[in-house]
């Protein structure tokens, strides 16, 4: 009532108080409004936005902390990394006493010496690098030198735990970090992309086989006392090279400085005439082509002569060979003989679509150019069908014997890990009745021919020997210098894997030509290396080496 | 009853001011304690990538093998120490000695 009253008291200034009273009233509700507005949106991204959590999330991603990436074998093995690790600098004009600091400094450094040190300090201008990758323990040492002049940098360093294992196939990097070598440099933008820094790269080795293939050609170099030795082992339906060696070879870890011979990779950089392991694609195009069956032979009874040419056989026989035994004897004329009747345009079609006249696609650096001659006459068909007058790299010889065997499809070689479900081009090159055909004869090779000796009782080997006499810089052939080859398939019923072993100049079992063959000295290479191997592939052995003496092996009586 | 109203908003915004400080310093510690994580978990990351390959130089199969030949009394399996199948394993003869033990019924 008193209000009212009031209100009315005052009623000459009712107007104007009115007029306050719904002024007062807008800006309440406008700030109401507003801190509402304000209150909801906090509200809001408290409880339904997630603001912070995506931002923190990605901090949370690993970053990749070195800039190229990984290299691994096709188990996760390190083979390449790249880790921080800290370069020593000298800046010489902070340093006071340059004799103290050289001295105590050599003590701690296992390369340059007192006077060496102390000559670069002298200088007394510049910045330099002293030491790359030192321990924690040399920079602990250093630190406690106590010289400003000397600095660290956290640098990149790449690093081979493996050493000298498959030095060829991944190759080095320089100072700069770049590919210089193999992988490394072949794949360098690969390696190198920051998109891809953290994802490693798979190859298709296996340090395992890798290891076992290296030392057995290790051991076989030196009690043949040869000038080089190199081996490989391919998966024959994906192409995949399992391992790859050559020796000589070097240290990843202190890569040879020039030209060095070590750095030369025989698999896929050498371009050799193969001799006899050839006798295979000559044969199975012989099959192929209709031109003989396994029961037709040649008379191989006495050298033969074409032109200026004498062709010899290194196992003489001196009768007529059927094809199998021409195969298994690895008769020079006989597959003259075959090659002369295929002709020699259809034979350079075969060889050329085996992918032996152009440089096989790998992902390796200065892959040799295979050599064939310019004109094909008929006397270079009938040295080709056993292997003289074309060169080719051993791995194209390796892929083009995979073809063979496979039921036929040639398959491009690869060091890189295929995926389980890759899409494998591959090329029809024979059929596979013809593969079939050779694989009895590569088996018939080693039961009773020329490879005896890379037999492995129940791992079922196949395969080829060659020996061919190298030629001499001054032209012809060397007498006694040979290279020595086998290439083995297993299990050669159902084959998989595919291993060729190489020696250059093998001195022999006593020198002779006859006894540093590829059956006497590549030959068990292979079998050492198969039987080390199968076990690591899930190769099983056959029971066709079972017999009373086995069984009574097995027998538990206590 | 108005300045009852006024006292309780006062006391609010005092008490929400007083808790909102907290929670930022309780934040802040937390976004502290964060980074260092994530610090500790990038050099415990470098850290495993050098001993992995630390892992995989002392296991490298060279060495691997020198170690076994000294150590070891083992070489590579032979083919004919791995059994193709079951049936390979021949059955316990039955030798003079064994035959009783295996039941009176038989004899």
């Amino acid at each position: 009532m008193t209000k009212k009253e009031r209100l009315q008291i005052e009623g000459a200034r009712q107007a104007a108080l009115e007029q306050a009273r719904v002024r007062l009233t807008i800006v309440v509700i406008l700030f109401v409004g507003m801190f509402s507005a304000l209150g909801l949106r906090t509200i809001k991204l408290g409880l339904f936005e997630h603001v912070a959590e995506p931002v923190l999330a990605g901090r949370m991603a690993p970053e990749p902390p070195v800039s190229r990436a990984d290299i691994l074998d096709r188990n996760g093995v390190i083979l390449a990394r790249s880790l921080w690790t800290p370069s020593l600098y000298a800046e010489p004009a902070l340093i006071d006493d340059p004799a103290t600091v050289a001295r105590k400094l050599a003590l701690v450094l296992p390369g340059p010496s007192v006077v060496d040190l102390e000559a670069r300090f002298a200088g007394r201008s510049g910045y330099f690098r002293l030491k790359r990758s030192l321990t924690p323990k040399q920079q602990w040492q250093i630190n406690a030198i106590g010289s400003l002049g000397l600095k660290f940098q956290m640098e990149e360093e790449r690093v081979y735990p493996q050493g000298r294992l498959a030095a060829h196939v991944l190759g080095h990097v320089d100072a700069d970090g770049l590919g210089q070598y193999g992988i490394e440099a072949y794949l360098d933008h690969r390696l190198r992309a920051p998109e891809l820094a953290g994802d490693p790269l798979m190859l298709a080795l296996d340090i395992r086989l890798q290891h076992a293939l290296a030392s057995q050609l290790r051991r076989a170099m030196a009690t043949q006392r040869a000038t080089a030795a190199a081996g490989l082992v391919l998966d024959v339906h994906t192409g995949e090279v399992l391992a790859m060696a050559s020796l000589p070879d070097f240290d990843l870890n202190v890569p040879p400085a020039g030209t060095c011979a070590c750095r030369f990779n025989h698999m896929v950089q050498g371009a050799y005439e193969m001799g006899s392991v050839f006798k295979t694609f000559t044969v199975a195009q012989g099959l192929e082509s209709g031109v003989v069956g396994l029961g037709d032979s040649y008379d191989a009874t006495r050298p033969l002569r074409i032109a200026s040419y004498t062709i010899n056989d290194d196992h003489p026989k001196g009768r007529v060979l059927s094809i199998p035994e021409i195969f298994a004897y690895s008769s020079n004329i006989g597959s003259a003989q075959l090659a002369d009747q295929i002709g020699g345009e259809a034979q350079r079609a075969f060889l050329g679509s085996l992918g032996l006249l152009q440089p096989p696609a790998i992902e390796l650096e200065d892959v040799s150019d295979p050599q064939s001659p310019e004109r094909w006459r008929r006397v270079n068909t009938m040295t080709i069908s056993y292997g003289y007058g074309v060169s080719v790299s051993p791995l194209q010889l390796a892929s083009g014997v995979a073809a063979i065997v496979n039921d036929g499809h040639l398959i491009r070689a690869t060091l890189v890990k295929q995926p389980e479900d890759a899409r494998i081009d591959r090329k029809r090159v024979i059929s596979a009745a013809t593969s079939l055909k050779m694989r009895r004869l590569m088996r018939h090779v080693v039961e009773y021919g020329t490879g005896r000796n890379a037999d492995v009782p129940g791992y079922r080997v196949g395969g080829k020997t060659g020996t061919a006499r190298k030629m001499l810089p001054e032209g012809g052939y060397s007498r006694a210098a040979v290279l020595s080859s086998f290439v083995g398939v297993f299990p050669i019923d159902e084959p998989r894997f595919l291993v060729l072993v190489m020696l250059d100049e093998p001195a022999g079992v006593d020198g002779t030509l006859k006894t540093a063959g590829g059956g006497w000295v590549a030959a068990p290479v292979a079998a050492e290396v198969i039987t080390r191997i199968a076990p690591m592939l899930g190769v099983r052995p056959n029971e066709s080496h079972t017999g009373p003496m086995r069984h009574a092996a097995l027998i538990v009586n206590e | 009853m108005s300045r009852l109203v006024t006292i309780a908003l006062v006391l609010i915004a005092v008490v929400s001011g007083l808790a909102l400080f907290q929670l930022k310093h309780i934040v802040q510690a937390k976004d502290a304690e964060l980074a260092a994580l994530y610090e500790q978990m990038a050099e415990d990351r470098e850290a495993l990538r050098v001993l992995n390959v630390e892992w995989d130089y002392r296991t490298r199969p060279h060495h691997l093998q020198a170690l076994a030949a000294e150590k070891l009394e083992l070489a590579p399996t032979q083919p004919a120490q791995i059994l193709a199948s079951l049936a390979e394993l021949p059955y316990r003869p039955v030798t003079f000695e064994a035959a009783p033990e295996s039941g009176e019924g038989r004899q």
